[in-house]
């Protein structure tokens, strides 16, 4: 399937817009759709491994140092590949990548923390955010947002493993990055695969519902705001003034655009939003190519 | 005079769904009363303690997503008093309070409440009761003791390996009938009285509260496997008797399987429930880490429960469907 | 099919003082409206055939019927046309109307038609259109249904007096005063459709049986022992095809025939505990709803008025209703039974109550989760609209009121949602 190269071509907008665009691509999978929380990706190290703080933020130094060149690499030549070879470059490339950080984390880090993550480590080479966000995201848009989307689904993945690291960490063993905090009673089941899916939706849960609180106190704003630009706009219409009245309607307009796409409560005042819903996201990329083949089916 | 309008049909059989839920209650009475014979005053107080903390954790949670506290259809009560009866004689009383807290908190409301949970909250409860504490949930005190268990702490209470955990264990003891029946031996507060149970089942089959296609299927095939591969050499109604008898395996085919939100709704999909379930909790039995597997057996199941349903109405109506085109 | 249980429900019977009462006439009648055309319905529209203001006798035609073979509406009143409205009935749809004031309501009295020998289908389904008959048991035209079962699609006729809802008994008053010509009415529509045989199906409790099968030389009442909706019409092999109408037509047919009397009036019950005296009345066709209640008497003020049955009728608001063919029973309640509904708890009682062997809480629950892909395979299409299941309900749910919405969306809203047939 061929990508739509217009989306990578420089675009004529101002500096500004691009930064603000490729805020909205970080907080996407940083905060709004959270690659762990929303998205439901890359969740196998989380609750295999995620029970000490150390490595848990091993673990994300691991992703990020792994994840950063491999987006960066396949959005400069990711859609020169045949959609074959792909998975294999990232996955070999990843793997490649991975190599070196395990032995840094050996030789460098910790012995002990090599052996406690003794299988996870190399298996973050086929894990599913690679898959979505190199394989899929990083493809079909340009370098900067690339790089800036891996980076946000790197600290994503990491705030998430970090809180469910430490929690399971305080409720198993009683410590914090191996030390002792001096809880009387421990639960040591905690460290049990269980107490991290319960964990996680919790932790969904509490997402969405600062979102919607968000969504609605922007909402409350954004209203009484273009309800004192309406006031504005009947005193300025009793001066034939036609260019002032235009120019109030166009920010009337934006106002309330920006009340629709400040729904997750992003706090921004200019369309920047919308160009980061439309991305190629492989979900889109598979639907379009299962339509495709329904429809050659059906024809 | 103004008139109101409604859907048709205009007058109802009249019962309630509170009514299932009741029959339930009622029934775990004399479940509680024959144990306290045993034990004296303290599984009753285990039992309200788990009621207890199921009801307050359902008007906590409707109360912080804005319903009216549906604690009037009972269903918190149900399975607060079936973590009760679940729970050793001798269980100090934070332990039915973690298992219903985590029931409903967990199992129960995140999924949208009565009538919407897809696990069986007691048996989730159950697990991770049966999981974390392993050590004090499989400690029964002996029956036979003349004293009542002290109210308060029951640390120093002498305890005795269940029939579940010989037969885990490879011991080969066997019971006579009128032990096992008015359950004079160790095992959790309300699954030891075979009688009682079987009372109780029967009760809970006529008002049709629990459908007998679950618990019967799941009984047979308990059965079957405990004559095909038994634990205890000798014959095999011993066999089929102690392993019907042991751990709380009557129970949960009463009580847990036949939970009517998890359970499916035909009846060809509830006796492959049953059955299913029964294959499970006897391998559990076998090769699992406790003595006694059954509430995992359970969450396993009601997981299969929506795709059992589904699969057994379009093997019933397989003609039908390929009449309108839905061709297999 | 089901192994341990029975499929349906048993519903209260309710009848009585309805039913120990004799049948009582409609005395005063101020005004009629009869559908001349029904929205929808090619069948069954009508021609005015009259000018307004022109008087009218009892049983003259005031509706031509626009097909070759349609039924005539036929005025049940002597007195005027007033007028032509268009109205909107519960059971009917949008339909158009002839309003007549009424001056003389009875009857008079029927003349035998000279004739020999045994009457021939034709000359019987002639006399069902002259004499507009339409069946109370779906508000067919009589004439329409037996023609369509000359063509061997049933073998056996059963005339439906069973009464199976509650509070109903115009049937049982019907047999009670004329169960002999209803036997001949029998065998004048066995001859009229080509079946095989055909018998009265009653559902009475024993003495009243005894009691109208002494008045009957030589059949039996088939008595139906199935709960409600009944399957059963007769002792027969299952592949047996049973065609059903309603007792009022066959006695009505059998008037037509002999008498060459036009169907203009029927019984209906009039019951409920909002009601003075409940009983079965006979009213003219398109009466209102509050001129027959006013006959019967309020003893106190209904919350709710139902044309129709009990379980299957239409909660009205708008007493100028007309009592039109296809009713039988108009209920004033003073409360409903029925509790707010609650959340489904999966208790399994409709579907064993659904004798169509559907899942009504599945198809219930995926309409409300909007999971329309998995909606038809479980075949909606396939309920009728009995109401056993939202009956049974403990939780008090409309369970039949989302199957039927279901049904009626069956084309619509699962148009664009895939080919998953993976339900």
């Amino acid at each position: 399937m061929k990508t739509d190269r217009h989306t990578k071509t420089k675009s004529a907008k101002s500096g500004t817009h691009q930064f603000w665009k490729l805020t909205g691509i970080f907080m996407d999978t940083f905060l709004l759709r959270n690659i762990v929380l929303v998205q439901a990706i890359g969740l196998c190290p989380i609750i295999a491994v995620g029970v000490n703080l150390q490595y848990g933020v091993v673990l994300t130094l691991c992703t990020a140092a792994v994840l950063l060149p491999c987006s960066l690499c396949m959005s400069f030549f990711g859609d020169r590949l045949p959609d074959w070879l792909r998975a294999p470059t990232y996955t070999v490339g990843a793997s490649v990548l991975l190599i070196g950080a395990a032995a840094i984390v050996d030789r460098c880090i910790s012995n002990e923390v090599y052996a406690a993550l003794y299988l996870f480590l190399p298996l973050m080479a086929v894990n599913t955010i690679f898959t979505y966000r190199a394989g899929g995201f990083s493809v079909s848009n340009r370098p900067a947002a690339a790089l800036v989307d891996a980076l946000g689904s790197s600290l994503g993945f990491g705030i998430v493993i970090c809180v469910v690291s430490a929690l399971r960490e305080l409720a198993s063993f009683g410590t914090l990055w191996n030390i002792p905090v001096g809880l009387r009673w421990t639960l040591p089941e905690a460290a049990l695969p269980y107490a991290a899916f319960i964990i996680l939706g919790f932790m969904a849960a509490f997402l969405q519902w600062v979102k919607s609180v968000a969504g609605r106190m922007s909402a409350r704003r954004d209203s009484r705001v273009t309800s004192h630009k309406a006031a504005a706009l009947a005193a300025e219409a009793d001066k034939a003034d036609i260019a002032a009245e235009s120019e109030e309607a166009e920010a009337v307009g934006l106002t309330a655009e920006t009340e629709l796409s400040t729904e997750e409560g992003l706090p921004v005042e200019n369309d920047a939003p919308a160009p980061a819903r439309v991305e190629s996201f492989p979900f889109s990329q598979l639907s379009d190519d299962a339509l495709e083949q329904k429809g050659g089916s059906e024809a | 005079m103004t008139l109101k309008t409604g859907n048709a049909p205009h007058l109802r059989q009249g019962e309630r769904s509170g009514m299932l839920s009741l029959d339930v209650l009622i029934v775990m009475i004399p479940l509680c009363i024959f144990s306290s014979f045993y034990y004296g005053l303290r599984p009753v107080l285990l039992v309200l303690t788990g009621i207890g903390t199921a009801l307050i954790c359902e008007t906590v949670c409707c109360l912080m997503m804005k319903r009216r506290p549906g604690i009037l259809d009972g269903t918190a009560a149900v399975t607060g008093g079936l973590v009760g009866l679940l729970m050793p004689p001798a269980a100090p009383y934070w332990m039915p309070v973690v298992a219903a807290a985590f029931a409903i908190l967990v199992a129960k409301m995140p999924f949208g409440g009565t009538g919407r949970n897809l696990f069986n909250p007691a048996a989730a409860g159950i697990a991770v009761v049966t999981l974390c504490f392993s050590g004090l949930f499989f400690l029964y005190p002996d029956p036979g003791l003349s004293a009542p268990l002290p109210l308060n702490t029951a640390a120093g209470v002498i305890t005795e390996a269940s029939p579940a955990a010989q037969l885990a264990g490879g011991g080969q003891t066997i019971y006579m009938w009128s032990t096992l029946l008015l359950g004079d031996f160790p095992g959790p507060i309300g699954a030891t009285a075979v009688a009682v149970l079987a009372a109780c089942a029967l009760y809970l089959f006529t008002r049709r509260t629990a459908s007998p296609l679950i618990t019967v299927s799941f009984l047979l095939v308990c059965a079957a496997s405990a004559v095909l591969f038994p634990r205890v050499s000798g014959v095999w109604q011993d066999s089929v008797m102690l392993e019907l008898c042991s751990g709380y395996l009557l129970f949960c085919g009463v009580f847990l399987l036949t939970d009517p939100v998890t359970a499916p709704r035909h009846w060809l999909g509830r006796i492959v429930y049953g059955a299913l379930a029964g294959v499970l909790v006897m391998a559990l039995r076998y090769s699992g880490r406790f003595e006694e597997g059954a509430c995992f057996a359970v969450l396993l199941v009601n997981a299969f429960s929506p795709l059992i349903d589904r699969f057994c109405w379009k093997l019933v109506n397989v003609r039908r469907l390929r009449r309108e085109g839905w061709g297999q | 099919m089901s192994i341990f249980t029975k499929r349906g429900v048993r519903l209260p019977l309710m009848k009585e003082p309805a039913a120990s009462r004799p049948v009582a006439e409609m005395e005063t009648v101020s005004r009629v409206t009869l559908p001349l055309s029904v929205a929808g319905d090619s069948s069954r529209s009508c021609r005015q055939a009259l000018g307004i203001y022109s008087s009218v006798i009892r049983g003259q035609v005031i509706g031509l019927p626009e097909d070759e073979g349609g039924t005539p509406v036929l005025s049940s009143v002597t007195g005027v046309l007033a007028g032509i409205q268009p109205l909107t009935h519960p059971l009917y749809g949008e339909t158009t109307c002839a309003v007549l004031d009424c001056m003389v309501a009875a009857a008079a009295e029927p003349v035998l038609r000279p004739h020999k020998g045994e009457w021939k289908p034709e000359e019987i389904l002639g006399a069902a259109r002259t004499a507009g008959i339409i069946d109370e048991l779906d508000g067919l035209p009589l004439h329409a249904k037996l023609r369509a079962w000359q063509d061997g699609s049933c073998n056996f006729l059963v005339v439906d007096a069973a009464e199976q809802e509650p509070y109903a008994s115009s049937g049982w008053a019907v047999l009670n005063e004329s169960i002999e010509q209803v036997q001949e009415g029998v065998a004048l529509a066995v001859t009229a459709a080509g079946v095989a045989g055909g018998h009265i199906a009653v559902k009475l409790p024993a003495a009243r049986r005894k009691e109208l099968a002494k008045r009957l030389h030589n059949s039996q009442l088939f008595q139906v022992r199935s709960r409600y909706p009944a399957r059963q019409y007769c002792h027969a092999a299952s592949d047996v095809v049973v065609c059903r109408i309603g007792v009022q037509a066959c006695l009505a047919l059998y008037r037509a025939v002999v008498y060459g009397e036009p169907q203009c009036d029927c019984v209906i019950t009039v019951a409920g505990d909002a009601v003075a005296t409940p009983q079965n009345i006979r009213v003219p066709f398109g009466v209102s709803v509050k001129q027959v209640l006013h006959a019967c008497g309020l003893s106190s003020d209904p919350g709710y008025v139902i044309l129709g049955d009990a379980v299957t009728g239409v909660a009205i608001q708008d007493l100028e209703i007309p009592v039109l063919p296809g009713v039988t029973c108009v209920l004033a309640l003073t409360e409903r039974k029925v509790s707010a509904p609650r959340p489904c708890i999966g208790c399994g009682r409709c579907a064993q109550a659904c004798h169509a062997g559907l899942l009504p809480s599945e198809i219930a629950g995926r309409l409300e989760n909007m999971h329309y892909e998995r909606l038809s395979t479980l075949l909606p299409t396939e309920c009728d609209g009995c109401g056993a299941c939202s009956y049974v309900c403990p939780a008090g749910r409309d369970v039949t009121t989302r199957v039927l919405e279901a049904q009626e969306n069956a084309g619509t809203i699962f148009l664009n949602w895939g080919d998953d047939d993976d339900a």
